[in-house]
């Protein structure tokens, strides 16, 4: 029989409905799952356990008298702790942050509380997002590789069951990696979807927050909680919110998705490549027209990005890096000072081009009448965490961080809503993961073309040996 | 812009985060010179493109709410 703790959250939600769960049933059971897993797994920063416990008797209370409020009435829930949670320690997994209680939610966790979610803890990221590997934490497909970053802490818990959902964020991927790489779904919404208040930043302009979860439909559930304007966070845009849920299912017919011939197969590792083209051939099987495109000023990609998050990072953290430098991570603090050092010219170089790429895939959705673009997430699955670093059939290397970016930076620069899906696994058993990237605000178009997929295949229900 | 960067060196380096105001330990000075070097390297990516008249792309707003 099925415990609670492998439901998806759709399913779990639906059974607390329906009155065959209780929300305390349910967070007793992924409970279970930390007490088993979190002392090899290490996803979280902080646990919020006899919070949660009481949240939970509370949801059940206020469903036994009016019905789940949301379809996120008492599911367990995680927030990567660069999200501040009121009355709890948020530290953004930095020591120059120890004993740091965050004095007010963030405004994704108040929205994941007032939707009646049960927030377990606060899940571990790579330092203040500025990272990839989350180093702190192991992957539950494979315990001596990393779990992704910067919301590793999400991937890693998600994968092994001890959440049924959370918030994370992404300015070059801290979504859609830790997604991939523990065989997850994650959504980067457009750019000005999801409000950033009360979320330490990493670079402004690049930042975005969104829904990490097991399924596209959980992820759909949960944006419907974390989406809409907040006029405290300047980068937010005021446009409706639709009914995610509803944008779920059916097939392609009349959808023209393309597949981009340039970038993101410049070096790719094989068994990625080839679940990518097969989940391509899926989606042409359910009826989308596939069109391969190029893209354009791909050479600006990662100058763009570097130009952007090191100036912004080091910008936020110039006062810390003169009086706590030592209590930095060494990759952290390296960044932290190259970025002191890039000229404003440059920077506004950047922001110039940006707005070029923004211009250019604009002109290549409507030329070629585009309704969505697909691409592998990454290049590589999960990396050796002693050995961050993608060794090419070529004989060349590349760190982690480059590799892993360069599939990612495109969402965040052109500001698009990114979705990835688990699309198969290596012949190492680690997950691969393919990204579904959308035209302004079309999330429920993203998502449509996700639930497809996920309904055609099965990668969303594999879970890792060690559950 | 034509003219490449030169390569940075621990004494350019030095000079830098002097006139950035950033304290910068010996120990620190291999490590930052070659992670400048790598940053500089990507952002000098934008060498090759012609901006002409292209603005910013910032979201200043002037509105008070």
């Amino acid at each position: 029989m099925m415990e609670p703790y492998e439901l998806t959250l759709a399913a779990a939600s639906s059974a607390i409905a329906a009155g065959d769960l209780s929300s305390v049933e349910l967070t007793e059971s992924v409970i279970g799952q930390i007490e088993r897993h979190e002392a090899k797994v290490c996803a979280f920063a902080t646990l919020t356990l006899e919070q949660a416990r009481e949240a939970a008797r509370q949801a059940d209370a206020d469903i036994a008298g009016a019905g789940p409020r949301t379809p996120l009435h008492g599911i367990p829930l995680g927030i990567k702790d660069l999200c501040d949670t009121e009355g709890v320690l948020s530290t953004s997994s930095s020591r120059t942050r120890e004993g740091r209680i965050g004095s007010a939610d963030s405004a994704v966790t108040a929205r994941l509380r007032g939707a009646g979610g049960v927030l377990l803890g606060q899940t571990h990221t790579h330092e203040f997002a500025y990272g990839v590997l989350t180093p702190t934490t192991h992957n539950p497909w494979d315990l001596s590789r990393t779990p992704g970053g910067s919301s590793g802490g999400n991937g890693a818990a998600l994968a092994a069951r001890m959440i049924m959902g959370a918030v994370g964020t992404d300015t070059g991927g801290s979504i859609r990696i830790p997604s991939s790489v523990n065989g997850m779904a994650g959504l980067k919404p457009t750019f000005g979807r999801v409000s950033r208040r009360g979320i330490t930043p990493l670079s402004w302009s690049l930042d975005h927050a969104g829904p990490m979860a097991r399924t596209v439909t959980d992820v759909a559930l949960l944006l419907q909680a974390l989406a809409g304007y907040d006029p405290s966070d300047p980068g937010t845009a005021d446009v409706p919110v639709p009914h995610y849920a509803d944008s779920l299912g059916g097939d392609l017919a009349g959808q023209t998705l393309a597949v981009p011939s340039n970038w993101f197969f410049d070096r790719i590792e094989p068994d990625v490549e080839a679940a990518f083209r097969s989940a391509v051939s899926a989606l042409e099987a359910a009826g989308a027209t596939i069109r391969e495109v190029t893209l354009p000023l791909t050479e600006t990609y990662m100058a763009v990005e570097y130009a952007l998050f090191t100036a912004e990072a080091s910008s936020y953290h110039q006062e810390a890096l003169r009086t706590k430098a030592d209590l930095f991570e060494p990759d952290v603090r390296a960044l932290l000072e190259a970025g002191e050092l890039v000229y404003a010219t440059d920077y506004i170089r950047a922001l110039r081009a940006r707005e070029l790429i923004k211009q250019g895939w604009r002109e290549m959705f409507e030329m070629d009448g585009i309704d969505a673009l697909l691409a592998p997430t990454l290049p590589a699955t999960a990396v050796k965490t002693n050995d961050p670093v993608v060794h090419w059939p070529d004989g060349t290397d590349e760190s982690a961080i480059d590799a892993y970016v360069r599939a990612s930076a495109p969402g965040n620069l052109t500001g698009l809503p990114a979705l990835s899906v688990p699309c198969g696994f290596d012949r190492q058993g680690l997950p691969i993961g393919m990204q579904i990237i959308g035209r302004p605000f079309d999330e429920p178009g993203v998502l449509r073309i996700g639930s497809v997929f996920e309904a055609a295949t099965d990668f969303a229900n594999r879970m890792p040996g060690l559950v | 812009m034509t003219t490449p960067r030169p390569t940075v060196t621990t004494e350019m380096l030095r000079s830098l985060a002097e006139h950035a105001r950033l304290p910068m330990p010996d120990d620190r000075v291999e490590t930052a010179t070659g992670t400048l070097q790598a940053v500089q390297g990507a952002i000098d990516g934008l060498d090759a493109v012609d901006l002409e008249d292209t603005p910013p792309a910032t979201t200043f707003d002037a509105r008070w709410s």
